[in-house]
């Protein structure tokens, strides 16, 4: 009954993969839950389509604009870091989709990252949140990461800086009106016992709210390229909508109507470094956490919107284009015969079952592009609401 | 640190305690009493205390020379055993540094620096003062009839499972980070390192050792609200039963020693996975660690430890 709300289009793949996940008999653990009450409500505007349903926010952390305005003066703070020098925007700028542009980007102290930085975007939608994590299901647990994990340092913040760099913070008369206004059922959010759990609070309401849904696509004006491309996406002889599912482009997607969920992560044959299935370490995606054979090489579908604006691509950034992608799928998988990983990723065992060849022109990869370009949100990237604030304050970027 | 040493002994084997002043909360036995207890933890290198800025030398298979950067363990459900089996529980004294109710965080790391605002600066690795967060030593009560034997102290390597997997932004102390739990927290598997034992080798790459609780995959259910695992699929907590033997009890005090833990690794060499052991399956340094410390490993049971290397003894204090 809810289906009905939504728009026809980008909800029938969803169907569709439900449907296919079923029949195929690879279903794994799932829940059914039903969320009648609240769909609708929320003290956030969201500023969402109707077609759009509401995201989930957690009860521990709803969303508010008190929230999110401080967490964007938080996400823009290089003093967020152990010498000052990375804020979260170092690795998620808003002109990128909150990408950065490089293959895997270095922390604070130097220490270059296994993975590519995943562009912000619809990630309230996000079932889980990281390329290969299946046990970080919320912002505010995923944040703890790039700001206090020691493998790799990212921000570096660790037992020995953190007391100081949370004085910097108070320091600054700037953020004592925005904590109190973010929880003013706290005496004292800056320097009271909770004010690191209010940092992480708020950063994971800034992430939460940085929506995209106004892109050519959403607004009907998709060139005749686009339209081809669009066919050629939601067919059974690319299968791309399989994984790239629904009004997010995603199949780990969840919302407040929600009834069906799993947990969804594919190995898509991009490497095959010792002829049994193996990805190089230390990216072996879901296996990395749950050391579960099967698990090899399995990455979250990242969403597609804006992915025009989040080279390089795949979890380690190391497909240069949208084309390349494309290329590799149509192989059925990625051969490297060169390079530190070499590898026959076409006969990788874990690989998933929709990853097969198949045959396309150079025309049709052009109209698949011209679709996935019509994909980019122009207004999220100028959005001011997600811009620096730290610049109209006539202050410098701290 | 026995301040009160002597008071309050029930019975021989209460001096266990050490640390009297006792109060009666006698129920159907009027014999009964609650007793506070100071048990003692002692990290070594062979014979020698662990601490920080020193080199130890001839550690492992390849005689390495290592001085240390981390060195904590949580521990929970600390026990006393009595000759007939029975375990009689100690209340962990919430109100003590280091520990709350359920668990107590040891820090070997006996050297930090502070700045003038008290915040620390460095921990272990260029540290001049005293570690404001060191800590060797569990405080709590213990209900005991004087009749009983104590055979043995249990207690587990770990944090237990409800309170290994929830917020540690907001957590009760020593389970919070930032906070006395900062470095302990092990997010991308979503709980705590148990054990954080970690060297810098001379003329090596630093050599980690993490012990925590891996596969720890949510379910969909969970992500609905937070992500907090109903299982995981390597537990990794270790329940480690030490016999009080023939030692004169007033003088006993656990011992963690990490030459024994790591003399069957290589401290120079890391052949795959993460640097060092971190618990994670199918790495090749975890195989002799998870051995010598009795733990499950890589689908194998528990074989019981190596009788030559024994990580945790009874000693005297």
């Amino acid at each position: 009954m809810f289906v009905k709300k939504l728009r026809a289009g980008p909800v029938w793949p969803a169907l569709l993969l439900c449907v296919s996940a079923l029949l195929s008999g690879c279903l794994e653990s799932s829940s059914t839950t039903v969320d009648d009450q609240g769909a609708r409500v929320s003290s956030f505007d969201w500023d969402l389509p109707e077609s759009i349903p509401l995201p989930k926010e957690p009860e521990d952390n709803p969303m508010t604009e008190a929230k999110f305005q401080l967490g964007r003066h938080l996400f823009y703070d290089r003093r967020l870091s152990t010498n000052g020098t990375v804020s979260c925007a170092g690795c998620h700028q808003q002109d990128k989709a909150f990408s950065d542009g490089v293959a895997r980007p270095f922390g604070a102290t130097g220490e270059q990252h296994p993975r590519n930085s995943q562009p912000l975007v619809n990630v309230a939608w996000a079932s889980t949140v990281t390329w290969g994590n299946p046990s970080l299901g919320t912002i505010e647990r995923q944040i703890l990461l790039p700001l206090f994990g020691d493998d790799p340092v990212e921000h570096g913040l660790n037992e020995a800086n953190s007391e100081q760099v949370l004085r910097s913070l108070q320091a600054d008369p700037t953020y004592g009106p925005l904590f109190q206004a973010a929880f003013p059922e706290q005496n004292d959010p800056l320097f009271g016992d909770l004010a690191w759990d209010n940092v992480v609070k708020a950063l994971a309401s800034f992430v939460r709210g940085l929506v995209s849904f106004d892109s050519k696509f959403d607004r009907g004006e998709l060139s005749a390229s686009a339209q081809r491309g669009e066919r050629l996406f939601n067919s059974e002889r690319l299968e791309c909508f399989h994984c790239h599912a629904g009004y997010n482009f995603s199949d780990a997607t969840v919302d407040r109507l929600t009834t069906f969920n799993q947990l969804m992560f594919h190995n898509t044959g991009l490497y095959n470094v010792d002829g049994m299935g193996g990805y190089p370490e230390p990216n072996t995606g879901r296996h990395e956490v749950t050391g579960d054979p099967d698990h090899m090489g399995q990455f979250r579908a990242p969403t597609l919107r804006n992915i025009a604006l989040t080279a390089p691509y795949n979890h380690d950034g190391s497909v240069e284009t949208l084309e390349g992608v494309i290329r590799n799928y149509a192989a059925g998988g990625r051969v490297l015969t060169t390079g530190p990983n070499p590898g026959d990723g076409r006969m990788n065992p874990f690989k998933d079952g929709f990853i097969t060849s198949f045959a396309i022109s150079e025309q049709e990869i052009d109209d698949v592009v011209a679709f996935l370009e019509s994909l980019t949100d122009e207004s999220f990237i100028t959005n001011p609401r997600f811009s620096n604030p730290w610049n109209s304050t006539g202050q410098e970027t701290p | 640190m026995n301040k009160c040493v002597g008071l309050g002994v029930v019975s021989g084997l209460l001096a266990l305690a050490g640390c009297g002043g006792s109060s009666s909360s006698s129920d159907t036995n009027q014999q009964s009493a609650e007793t506070q207890l100071s048990l003692p933890f002692k990290a070594v290198v062979g014979t020698e205390p662990v601490s920080c800025g020193t080199t130890f030398s001839g550690l492992g298979t390849s005689g390495t020379d290592v001085s240390f950067a981390d060195f904590r363990f949580f521990i929970h459900d600390l026990a006393l055993v009595t000759d007939q089996g029975e375990v009689i529980p100690v209340s962990l004294d919430a109100s003590a540094e280091g520990q709350n109710s359920n668990v107590a965080l040891l820090d070997f790391r006996d050297k930090a620096d502070v700045n003038d605002n008290g915040d620390l600066v460095d921990v272990c690795t260029a540290g001049t003062d005293d570690n404001p967060g060191f800590k060797d030593a569990v405080q709590g009560t213990v209900t005991l009839d004087p009749a009983v034997t104590i055979q043995s102290v249990q207690f587990t390597l770990g944090v237990p499972f409800d309170l290994n997997h929830a917020n540690p932004t907001s957590a009760e102390e020593p389970l919070r980070s930032p906070g006395q739990a900062a470095g302990m927290t092990w997010n991308w598997q979503n709980g705590y390192k148990f054990l954080a034992a970690d060297v810098l080798p001379v003329g090596a790459s630093r050599w980690n050792l993490h012990i925590g609780s891996t596969g720890c995959e949510v379910t969909p259910s969970e992500l609905e609200q937070g992500a907090e695992p109903e299982t995981c699929a390597n537990e990794n907590r270790l329940q480690v039963t030490l016999p009080v033997g023939g030692l004169d009890p007033e003088d006993l005090a656990i011992q963690i020693d990490y030459a024994a833990l790591v003399s069957g690794s290589n401290l120079g060499l890391d052949e795959g996975g993460a640097p060092g052991c971190m618990s994670f399956p199918g790495d090749p340094e975890c195989d002799a660690v998870f051995e010598r410390l009795a733990l499950p490993w890589g689908g194998e049971p528990n074989t019981g430890g190596n009788p030559n290397a024994m990580v945790f003894s009874i000693v005297e204090r």
